[in-house]
């Protein structure tokens, strides 16, 4: 239907014409810059998250009472050991510590092949204690006595976006820096090697024990996810309203910036060209601005966040309390830029079909005088 | 909680509004061509209508378009959203979370036959010097268009009901065999499968477009089962996984996309002959062949996984 001369003229006429396009061009590939930089975080942390939490115990119990975290006790695991699918359980200690001169929580875990006066600790840590300084020995304040623990080392990079504001102590002392007596505990784990009884046996755990919550990895994948679609969405929403007056915009401009071609148009049409010729035209020149655009602003965003780390833009989803050093794994499939291009591109389109044609139909005689 | 604030489902309805107010704006136009249509008049109104004429061509050419994008991308984000729907492992749970899923996935459907079906006659129509079939094609696309308002509300029906607390049933509680209906069975829902396909091949061979028709729409529905219910066995390589959805995903390689997508496009061109014949009078039985052709693929890559299981394993599910 459009031979090839037609799209060639048409680009050619994109090119003599750049100027016109620059503006719509620069803002929308900022547009799509912006967009493609939050879509990209929030898929980078969900995509580490669920593969951290792929390699955790398959179901997660916590005891809840009036509503708070509560403990449990051996008791809990001899029950849940004899239920079937089940491989082991045992208990943990994992709390929350308040480091009141910085206002600060850390995420204290029981890790039990570190010894009684040693700890190791992750970068976030590592980087309030420093400005406290305490570089070797951190000090923690308990009702009843004051805790020196050596630092012994810091967490390995790698595992960054969990470890950031963790402490890992060897459980008798985190059990004393928590305030928890022999034999309680916070959290227990239970392994089920078949994947399929998880669901099942988080099931069980919770009718044997109806003060507990068991959390089976699938819902613990499908929070996270939640958490980041809540975040993202949100952003989107407030977006959309951006990207309407955008469009509203590059609307009228397109207008203007026709409407000072009428001459050219009107010749275009005296030697031939029909008004569907004319709309074919302009719409392949806006649509190679729109893609060139959405290219440019994908890369751009591939280099801010994964090349620069996303300066800025990472505290909005890391939150500022302990300030991470996270970098971002790079994920990017298709599915993500397909949506950016229906998100973009779609819109850009539709909104220049309504100016190319009122400048297509516009009188000829009157402009070519 | 719902989903509703998910990026996709977002952007989904974006581009969905903006496609809608799209053609809103034609159907103002197109109330008016139909009332004061009259190709033989020298009138100032004839005029602008005619020029109105090709503004509605372009903003349909290009929602339609805009709208087979936007049913893969649906598609794309239920299987996203699977992994968000406790208890969904796929797109069968997610549709069948609540009453509204399955109506909106037959619908559209139904819409994407409608509009390929008013892409042809408004080709027929432009090829023509004297826009013959214009009214017909506007009045069709009215029709097309209130069923697009229907759904865009059964959309946001959809996401705002799916819930996200509550485990929803997965494909393997939904697609239980006692379901197939008439008391078939796999072995005769597999020989319907062959033998129709092979009375269309005939047929189309024959370019008898309204038996062609008829039995291409008995062809959709058996289809659908036997893809479902046999087929789709060979393909998860498991006696007891029956789901039309899951075979969309990684795991099987996206082969969904080509068994479901063949089959659409065969039964498409295979049906869509006889309406235009019905609705413009022109032979266009041409397209039968490409009915074969797209069937022909079809049933090439759903024997190919049988055959393919018998020579590994030895037996059949």
């Amino acid at each position: 239907m459009v031979s090839k001369n037609f799209i060639d003229y048409a680009i050619k006429l994109l090119y003599k014409d750049r100027a016109d396009h620059a503006f719509s061009f620069i803002i929308f590939t900022f547009i799509v810059f912006i967009l493609s930089s939050v879509l990209f975080i929030s898929s980078s942390i969900q995509n580490d998250l669920s593969l951290s939490i792929q390699n955790s115990p398959s179901v997660v119990v916590e005891a809840v009472r009036a509503g708070k975290k509560d403990t449990m006790h051996d008791g809990y695991i001899y029950d849940i050991k004899r239920i079937n699918g089940v491989s082991d359980a045992w208990g943990v200690v994992d709390g929350y510590y308040y480091f009141g001169q910085k206002r600060i929580w850390f995420h204290i875990i029981g890790l039990d092949e570190l010894d009684e006066n040693e700890m190791i600790i992750g970068e976030g840590v590592k980087r309030e204690m420093a400005e406290l300084y305490y570089e070797d020995v951190f000090n923690f304040l308990t009702e009843h006595a004051l805790i020196p623990i050596k630092i012994n080392k810091i967490a390995s990079h790698s595992s960054n976006i969990i470890t950031n504001d963790v402490i890992y102590l060897n459980p008798t002392t985190a059990r004393a820096v928590l305030s928890l007596e022999e034999g309680e505990y916070t959290k227990i784990y239970v392994d089920v090697p078949n994947e399929n009884e998880i669901s099942q046996v988080a099931l069980s755990i919770s009718n044997l024990y109806p003060n507990t919550q068991a959390l089976s990895m699938e819902d613990r994948i499908s929070d996270i996810r939640h958490l980041y679609y809540y975040k993202g969405g949100i952003f989107m929403v407030i977006y959309s309203a951006a990207m309407i007056s955008f469009f509203i915009l590059l609307k009228n401009q397109i207008s203007l910036a026709y409407g000072s071609k009428k001459r050219e148009i009107a010749i275009l049409r005296s030697i031939g060209y029909a008004i569907k010729d004319i709309i074919a035209l302009k719409f392949i020149q806006n649509f190679t601005v729109a893609t060139s655009a959405f290219l440019l602003g994908v890369a751009l965003a591939y280099i801010y966040i994964f090349i620069f780390n996303a300066p800025l833009l990472r505290n909005v989803f890391l939150g500022l309390e302990i300030e991470n050093s996270v970098t971002f794994t790079p994920i990017v499939d298709f599915n993500m830029l397909f949506l950016i291009f229906l998100f973009s591109v779609i819109p850009f389109l539709a909104f220049v079909i309504i100016p190319s044609w009122r400048i297509a139909i516009a009188d000829m005689s009157e402009a070519v005088k | 909680m719902s989903v509703f604030l998910s990026n996709d489902v977002i952007a989904f309805l974006f581009a969905e509004l903006i496609v809608i107010v799209l053609m809103a704006i034609s159907q103002f136009y197109i109330v008016r061509i139909l009332r004061y249509w009259d190709f033989n008049a020298t009138t100032n109104l004839q005029y602008t209508l005619e020029k109105h004429n090709y503004l509605v061509n372009t903003i349909l050419f290009f929602t339609i378009f805009c709208k087979i994008i936007l049913f893969v991308f649906f598609a794309l984000s239920l299987n996203k959203l699977s992994s968000v729907v406790p208890g969904a492992m796929c797109s069968a749970g997610v549709i069948g979370s609540n009453e509204y899923g399955n109506i909106l996935f037959l619908l559209k459907l139904l819409l994407i036959f409608g509009l390929g079906l008013w892409l042809v006659v408004n080709y027929l129509d432009l090829k023509a010097i004297n826009f013959p079939f214009l009214k017909r094609k506007y009045i069709i696309f009215s029709i097309l268009f209130c069923a697009i308002l229907g759904e865009f509300v059964l959309e946001i029906l959809f996401f705002t009901n799916i819930p996200l607390s509550v485990p929803v049933f997965c494909c393997s509680v939904v697609f239980q065999a006692p379901k197939l209906p008439f008391g078939y069975t796999q072995a005769m829902l597999a020989m319907f499968f062959y033998v129709i396909f092979a009375s269309i091949a005939v047929l189309n061979f024959l370019k008898q477009s309204m038996a062609s028709f008829a039995l291409n729409l008995l062809f959709l529905f058996i289809a659908y089962y036997a893809i479902t219910y046999f087929f789709g066995l060979y393909v998860y390589e498991q006696p007891n996984h029956k789901c039309p959805y899951c075979m969309l995903m990684g795991e099987y390689y996206y082969i969904g996309y080509p068994i479901w997508g063949s089959l659409f496009l065969g039964i498409f061109y295979g049906i869509t002959p006889f309406l235009v014949e019905l609705i413009t009078g022109y032979d266009y039985t041409h397209l039968l062949r490409l009915s074969s052709f797209w069937l022909l693929i079809n049933v090439a890559i759903c024997s190919f996984y049988v055959a393919k299981y018998y020579f590994t394993i030895g037996v059949l599910l």
